[in-house]
């Protein structure tokens, strides 16, 4: 009876097992997506994606139900960015990189910034601070709740409410100026609808 | 109906983002749908976090590190710097008696010229006119001409619809267009090719007493925002004139 037992466990762990490494790799496109939507930097993107997998797979025990999964992923992709930019950037307060002190201000995209909506909003996001960065990304692209993205990132639902808040009228203002054009004729369009 | 209610911007967040509860939602919509400026409101959030969206919906393949890079031997370089230089030569050789854009199409606005117009050679891209102003009525059309032209010689699949609203829509205006008899010959020529008009825009002039006829051909959308929205949704190139 107890051998039958032993048997069983194997098997549904083995099948955990397999299940846990397909969802992972399964993951990696999401994780990439929003790694470079934080860099805008393919290879530093390709890089915290690996890193994140590997830690995954190294720390698989750590995780509770699969239905957690996705959360517990961007919560080590975060980590990972953290550590990163704190690696190269020096930084010993996060929460100064939220201030906008360490916000992207000018990016290779710029140039094109006035031509084509995809680098106009990629150059707006790169534009945000870190903080109101991963936030908007988090919500917008990845569909996370508020409550997920403040697991994720360690830090209160308000303070995400208010980061996100802040991040959508930044992006709207910046989006409008970098392209005199559409703001020009806003009010006239608003006017006839 | 227009109003202006106390509506912080963390709610109209929550509400597009799904994350009131359902009395919160249902006192939401009630508000959204009688007043015209909160509509307003959440219809740009939508289009803001669609724009997002859409901005990262292909990032660029992933790339490795510069420390990681391998590294072609010099003779390789040279090889393939040389077969480089054959393949420019060639295709200068067999380009150089295409035929050449019109004065118009020449005339192309400097959002293709410094966008390389990376995608819209081919596939389906929606192009949104939205001013009155002469020069981006013109604009719009040496765009689309040019679009279409290139397309048709480099025979890639082009699908393009133009879509105008607000001052835009004097492009599709009988009496109105400065530009009637060329945007019939546009689309004689190209069938892939289609006009649109904003419903709600034309709703509005009428109801303002201007009277307005469309040129022949041009569809109606009930919403060029919604119009859009819609054609990025379904993988369309946007463009703006």
């Amino acid at each position: 009876m107890t051998e039958r037992k032993t048997t069983m466990n194997l098997f549904v762990r083995f099948c955990q097992s397999r299940e846990f490494r397909k969802k992972l790799e399964e993951s990696r496109e999401r994780l990439y997506r929003t790694a470079f939507s934080w860099c805008h930097d393919p290879a530093l993107a390709d890089d915290l994606t690996q890193d994140t997998l590997a830690k995954a797979l190294k720390n698989a025990g750590q995780l509770r139900e699969m239905q957690l999964m996705p959360s517990w992923l961007f919560t080590i992709l975060a980590n990972g960015w953290r550590d990163h930019f704190r690696q190269y950037r020096e930084l010993d307060d996060l929460d100064a990189v939220d201030e906008g002190d360490y916000a992207v201000k000018t990016t290779p995209e710029e140039m094109h910034a006035r031509t084509q909506i995809v680098t106009r909003v990629r150059s707006g996001v790169a534009r945000l601070p870190l903080g109101q960065r991963q936030v908007l990304t988090l919500v917008d692209l990845e569909g996370f709740s508020y409550a997920e993205v403040a697991e994720i990132l360690g830090i209160p639902v308000g303070t995400v409410m208010s980061r996100l808040c802040r991040a959508r009228r930044a992006l709207k203002k910046c989006l409008s100026a970098l392209d005199p054009a559409m703001e020009a004729q806003r009010p006239r369009v608003w006017s006839v609808k | 109906m227009k109003r202006d209610v106390m509506i912080s911007d963390e709610l109209v967040n929550a509400f597009v983002d799904h994350q009131l509860d359902e009395a919160e939602k249902s006192r939401l919509f009630d508000l959204v749908e009688q007043d015209e400026v909160l509509n307003r409101r959440v219809c740009e959030c939508h289009r803001l976090k669609e724009m997002v969206r859409h901005a990262y919906d292909h990032p660029p393949a992933a790339g490795r590190r510069e420390g990681r890079k391998r590294r072609f031997a010099p003779y390789l370089q040279s090889l393939v710097a040389g077969l480089l230089l054959l393949i420019g030569a060639g295709a200068g050789w067999f380009a150089h008696g295409q035929p050449r854009l019109t004065e118009h199409a020449a005339n192309l606005p400097g959002l293709l010229r410094e966008a390389k117009a990376p995608v819209v050679l081919g596939g389906r891209v929606i192009l949104h006119v939205g001013s009155s102003r002469p020069a981006e009525l013109r604009a719009a059309l040496d765009t689309t001409e040019y679009l279409l032209r290139v397309s048709k010689h480099s025979n890639q699949q082009l699908q393009l619809e133009v879509i105008a609203n607000g001052g835009g829509l004097d492009l599709l205006r009988t009496g109105v267009s400065p530009y009637a008899r060329r945007i019939r010959l546009l689309q004689r020529t190209y069938p892939n090719l289609s006009f649109l008009a904003c419903h709600q825009t034309v709703t509005h002039l009428r109801q303002e007493g201007v009277a307005v006829k469309l040129l022949p051909g041009i569809r109606e959308a009930p919403s060029a925002l919604a119009q859009v929205v819609k054609r990025l949704q379904e993988g369309w190139q946007y463009i703006q004139a």
